[in-house]
């Protein structure tokens, strides 16, 4: 059978660093053999003295422990993987609260009653517990994961808890940030959060920052606080956070979420890389759907966000097994979840041997994520909502095409539009006129505009317009007798 | 030995309390102290006194005496271990 080994980096340097070996065998223990036969030194972390495998090294085939199946001579089939990952990778690690910090913490009679969970457990117990208490933690991003985040660490007893948004609560975004509530619509984010956590806990001091953070506020905005939680949507917010967490020597705390995916990790503390190692370029510009175009399972975010405090709450109190070096990945639909290693380069430009980004202000962030219009592009007109409306109102000859998915136009149709998809945009061009203008309506504006580019480069040469704001902006003025998510 | 033989550092009563609050109040009391600093422990029969001595000796410090008060109520004399 051809079969391929995977090596996890921590065992690479029994293998001469190579991380996939193809191989002959027909069992674990005839493919372990023929592993240890081109490489003899392999033996020495498989096997102890014995010769028995060793236990911190597990050997997955699939994603099925072979301790499962039938240990080494499990049978293997054409083309499966069998990965070696050592059973401790990451290890423990010290807490990032100084012992003059915890000391300084004293523990009053209404604190143990309130903080009898963790004062019970061993692995916290009192001096985990108290630099909890001490820590500051900073969380970027108070939507759906970030508001679990907080509501977390709040509960847990953080000192100091640091909310970082710009935005304001919306209806829509109920169903999964949970942390606000329907009474705060349109209130500030931050706002509402703070309410919160008061009620939930009002030992803990909090910090807001109802600002967008950029290359010339995250420095200060970041100031002493020890550990960054990024619970951010944006690559431009996620690349910034990254190398100012680096250049300031942050640990952070990273989450991600798509639809019913979960990652999770550990960024530029101990081993760990950063976000530029594992991506060193974010996807371009329009490639990847916001979170508002694509819809996230409302579960997701209390599971991931909750995974994400305990992490905080680890490298808090120094002890467990933080995500350094490994990344968990999860999909809660199909309740599949994998545990990756995550390895630093060396050649990074943040965090490797020779960095060539010093200061975030050497980025140009907006730029780097494919976001900066090109000057030398024609540029993209807009229409407003309002003045569709006036053309629409007098009959004026004109095509609207809309670029939504289809569940996005289930929830509220755009009555006499041509539907084309993006992906379809070039092909289907000559169902439009070139003689009459063409307006592009997506949901936020920003597909539309790529829907326009898509058509130029297609060679349409016809007059188009994005709708600006997008339907979002146009539901109330085109439709107002209509609810705007029926 | 009577509670005099003893040089106790601290004090705590834990009567007011019931599990696991008992627990943990002590343990926060005794991790206060020095290694080898003696804590006395005033704490009710029954379950406080069959639980707090057992969970502190797991915790790695050690129960030296438990003195009958004759009223429902023992004192503990526990002694903290190392970290």
């Amino acid at each position: 059978m051809n079969i391929t080994v995977i090596i996890a980096a921590s065992l690479r340097t029994f293998t001469n660093r190579t991380p996939e070996v193809r191989l002959q065998a027909d069992t674990v223990g005839d493919a372990l053999q023929a592993l240890t036969d081109e490489y003899p030194e392999a033996a020495r972390g498989l096997y102890d003295e014995n010769g028995d495998l060793r236990t911190f090294v597990s050997v997955y085939v699939g994603d099925r422990d072979i301790r499962s199946l039938k240990g080494v001579k499990t049978a293997l089939k054409e083309g499966d993987e069998i990965y070696l990952i050592p059973a401790i990778a990451g290890g423990a690690c010290e807490s990032v609260i100084s012992t003059d910090r915890m000391k300084a913490v004293t523990i009053e009679e209404k604190e143990i009653r309130r903080y009898s969970n963790h004062l019970q457990l061993k692995e916290l117990s009192i001096k985990g517990q108290k630099r909890i208490m001490a820590g500051r933690v900073f969380i970027a991003g108070i939507g759906a994961l970030g508001g679990v985040v907080a509501q977390h660490l709040a509960a847990a007893g953080v000192g100091t808890i640091g909310l970082a948004d710009a935005e304001s609560v919306s209806l829509e975004s109920l169903q999964t940030q949970t942390i606000h509530s329907t009474r705060d619509v349109d209130r500030p984010r931050v706002s509402s959060a703070k309410d919160r956590i008061k009620k939930l806990n009002p030992l803990v001091n909090t910090v807001i920052h109802q600002e967008k953070l950029t290359a010339d506020n995250v420095e200060e905005v970041l100031g002493d606080y020890d550990i960054v939680v990024d619970a951010t949507d944006s690559f431009v917010s996620r690349y910034l956070i990254n190398d100012a967490c680096i250049l300031q020597r942050k640990p952070e705390v990273f989450g991600a979420m798509f639809q019913m995916e979960g990652f999770v990790t550990i960024l530029g503390y101990g081993d760990s890389p950063c976000l530029r190692c594992l991506y060193p370029s974010p996807p371009p510009a329009g490639i990847v759907p916001t979170c508002s175009a694509s819809g996230v399972m409302n579960a997701l975010p209390g599971i991931l966000g909750a995974m994400m405090a305990a992490e905080v709450i680890k490298l808090l109190s120094g002890s467990g097994e933080p995500l350094i070096g490994r990344m968990l990945a999860f999909d809660t639909w199909n309740l599949r979840y994998h545990l990756v290693h995550t390895v630093r380069d060396s050649g990074c430009p943040v965090c490797g041997a020779n960095p060539s980004i010093r200061t975030v202000q050497d980025m140009d962030y907006e730029d780097f994520c494919g976001l900066r219009e090109d000057p030398d592009e024609e540029p993209i007109e807009g229409i407003d909502p309002e003045e569709l409306a006036r053309r629409l109102g007098n009959n004026e000859a004109i095509t609207i095409v809309d670029v939504r998915e289809p569940h996005e136009r289930a929830i509220h149709k755009f009555p006499g539009t041509l539907i084309i998809p993006i992906g379809q945009l070039a092909r289907r061009q000559k169902e439009l006129d070139p003689g009459i203008d063409t307006v592009f309506v997506c949901k936020e504006g920003k597909r539309s505009i790529l829907a326009i580019r898509t058509l130029r480069e297609a060679g349409y040469t016809g007059p188009m317009f994005t709708l600006k704001g997008g339907f979002d902006a146009a539901a109330q003025i085109i439709f107002p007798n209509e609810g705007a998510w029926l | 030995m009577a509670l005099a033989d003893h040089s106790i550092t601290d004090k705590i009563d834990i009567t007011d309390v019931t599990c696991p609050i008992t627990f943990v109040k002590a343990k926060v009391a005794i991790e206060e102290l020095e290694e080898g600093e003696i804590l006395q422990i005033h704490l009710n029969q029954g379950e406080p006194l069959e639980n707090v001595p057992r969970s502190l000796g797991e915790e790695g410090h050690e129960v030296l005496e438990k003195i009958d008060n004759g009223d429902g109520t023992w004192e503990l004399i526990v002694r903290r271990g190392a970290d």
